[in-house]
């Protein structure tokens, strides 16, 4: 609700005090970014469920390849560049957003594929949020770029907004080739080795050897923003709520607050 | 073991990989970092001239280092440059670590990988014989016209005194845990498959074991393998969804084994290679680089197309299944 900015029904909600508008601005931001990392996970794992299929490994060139030719059949004929497909995909007024998460979750589901249907729902939700964010950019850039102002180092929304938008004209099998290459696994590779320098983790999903990738492990998409049924949990964990709502422990708190 | 873990050590102040494959991410974030971090500021990597090439125009990530903190040098080779060589050299002490992971993050970190480690001070001693044996045949494939590359070993050997006066040898020798080795590299008019089976002897072999992630088609130095040796037995350890094992090749082979190692480990790729004769006397033990091919380790009267360096020990009979925790692989494995 506080991305869509409406309730169940469709209705807007109204903010009412400018101070909870203001709060409501950086969630916004959270969650569309969160929703890019979806989209780009998607990606991955479609990535990796075709890398399956070469388990002495393929070069990553021809890989993606496949990747592209795979996409690029499931793409409408008239789709020439990646500026059509976020005009042709999104819309102000409805908030597919939802709907298309919940599809990528299924896809990836163990034991499940995502296939280039899914890989073309998760390059619909990217275009959905660049052109939302687009729309506030200056929001966008308010609350990201102080993180990293070069965008070398941490990949957000705003990071992919800079990547995204000079492409607007790039045709459509170009920029998916250098979104799967630049953003989507050599991203991976250069986060993971960061994960074994730093921390010792071996979190590969891909690994580059004798000049071929290779399948190592599946995972993802994971959603990284707090869910609300976790969070009621938590709450309940700790005796705040229970099944009538708030506990007398919990108002003893709010009162004394 | 993670085989980066042992790069970190102090008191070097020189290190040479040699490898065939190379993801530079992964050498300057998981092994330079750990050179520099411990003082090691002269650093060297030579890589087959073909992978660098590859890694230079195609490979997913690109050097950011090379020329300022380390160089990478290319080396031509007839088959491919293949040796996974990790040499340490300070003043008072030299390590070469002789394996076969190459210089990637799988390699590094990911696959299980083989590697035996030797060690020496500036005194005398087997170990550093062997040292500057692996020293020399590394030092023979270096472009000496490449005037840095030229400066940068003229830095080392000027500050490893030790090396200069050390007498490298291609003989096996006795090193302090009792235990014998020989450093065996394709810088020999002979291959290393006929100076390892010089090495074995002529007596009767009760088992052959062999791990190797790359085979022959016709699985030729295998075949030669057994001829040679006549084992009483022999047991092939693969990983039968990523190697390239031949497997219609291996009709006709009587009394050979095939082990699966998937089922007891499917997510790490098993990329060492390992050769094991067991006697009567010892058991003989050959990994490194090398893999199970004609053209990594030759045969009679032909020594092979590769660069490749592998170690050669010689231990107490029953002794090195144990030591190298095939025990529990054969017993998982055994079909």
């Amino acid at each position: 609700m506080l991305y869509t900015g409406r309730d169940s029904d469709g209705r807007r909600i109204e903010w009412g005090a400018s101070h909870i508008a203001a709060q409501r601005d950086p969630w916004w931001v959270y969650q569309a970014n969160d929703l890019t990392h979806i989209a780009y996970e998607s990606l991955l794992r479609f990535a990796l469920d075709r890398l399956e299929r070469y388990p002495q490994g393929i070069e990553a060139r021809a890989l993606i390849q496949e990747l592209v030719a795979d996409l690029s059949t499931e793409l409408s004929a008239d789709v020439g560049n990646w500026g059509e497909f976020v005009a042709a995909k999104a819309s102000r007024d409805s908030y597919p957003e939802e709907g298309l998460c919940w599809l990528l979750m299924q896809a990836s589901r163990p034991g499940n594929l995502v296939l280039a249907t899914d890989a073309c729902a998760a390059l619909t939700l990217l275009a959905i949020v660049q052109r939302r964010a687009e729309s506030v950019r200056s929001l966008v850039q308010r609350e990201l770029e102080p993180f990293d102002p070069s965008s070398s180092v941490l990949h957000s929304l705003w990071s992919e907004l800079r990547f995204l938008e000079p492409r607007t004209s790039m045709p459509i099998d170009q920029f998916i080739a250098e979104l799967f290459e630049r953003r989507v696994i050599r991203r991976h590779l250069w986060v993971a080795m960061r994960k074994l320098r730093h921390q010792g983790d071996y979190t590969f999903l891909i690994e580059v050897d004798d000049g071929r990738i290779r399948l190592c492990a599946k995972d993802g998409p994971v959603f990284t923003n707090p869910r609300l049924a976790t969070s009621l949990t938590f709450l309940q964990d700790i005796h705040l709520i229970n099944e009538r709502g708030l506990t007398p422990h919990a108002k003893k708190l709010l009162a004394n607050a | 073991m993670r085989l980066y873990e042992r790069l970190g050590d102090s008191g070097f102040h020189t290190s040479i990989i040699t490898t065939f494959g190379i993801d530079f991410d992964a050498y300057e974030s998981i092994a330079l970092s750990r050179f520099r971090g411990a003082g090691c500021r002269n650093n060297i990597v030579l890589v087959d001239d073909r992978m660098l090439t590859h890694a230079l125009s195609e490979a997913l990530t690109i050097p950011r280092e090379a020329g300022r903190q380390y160089s990478v040098c290319g080396v031509q080779s007839r088959g491919v440059f293949h040796p996974k060589l990790f040499l340490q050299f300070g003043r008072n002490r030299g390590r070469a670590i002789v394996a076969s992971a190459n210089a990637t993050a799988s390699g590094l970190a990911g696959n299980i990988e083989l590697a035996g480690t030797l060690e020496c001070t500036d005194e005398p001693s087997a170990g550093q014989q062997l040292i500057a044996s692996a020293w020399q045949f590394v030092s023979s494939r270096l472009d000496r016209d490449r005037r840095s590359l030229r400066e940068q070993v003229a830095w080392m050997q000027a500050r490893t005194p030790w090396l200069r006066r050390a007498d490298p040898t291609n003989d096996v020798l006795r090193l302090a845990d009792g235990t014998q080795a020989a450093f065996l590299a394709t810088s020999q008019p002979t291959g290393i498959f006929e100076r390892f089976l010089r090495l074995v002897g002529s007596g009767p072999v009760d088992e052959l074991i062999v791990v190797s992630p790359y085979w022959d088609e016709d699985l030729i130095a295998l075949r030669e393998l057994i001829r040679r040796l006549d084992p009483k037995q022999t047991r092939l350890l693969i990983d039968a969804s990523r190697a390239q094992f031949p497997g219609p090749a291996i009709a006709g082979l009587q009394g050979v084994q095939l082990i699966d190692l998937v089922p007891w480990n499917h997510e790490r790729f098993v990329h060492a290679k390992l050769v094991v004769v067991r006697t009567r006397a010892a058991d003989h033990v050959l990994y490194g680089s090398a893999n199970c091919t004609v053209a990594a380790l030759g045969r009679f009267g032909f020594a092979g197309n590769n660069d490749e360096a592998c170690l050669y020990r010689r231990l107490p009979p029953k002794s090195a299944v144990e030591k190298l925790g095939l025990e529990k692989l054969i017993d998982v494995g055994a079909t």
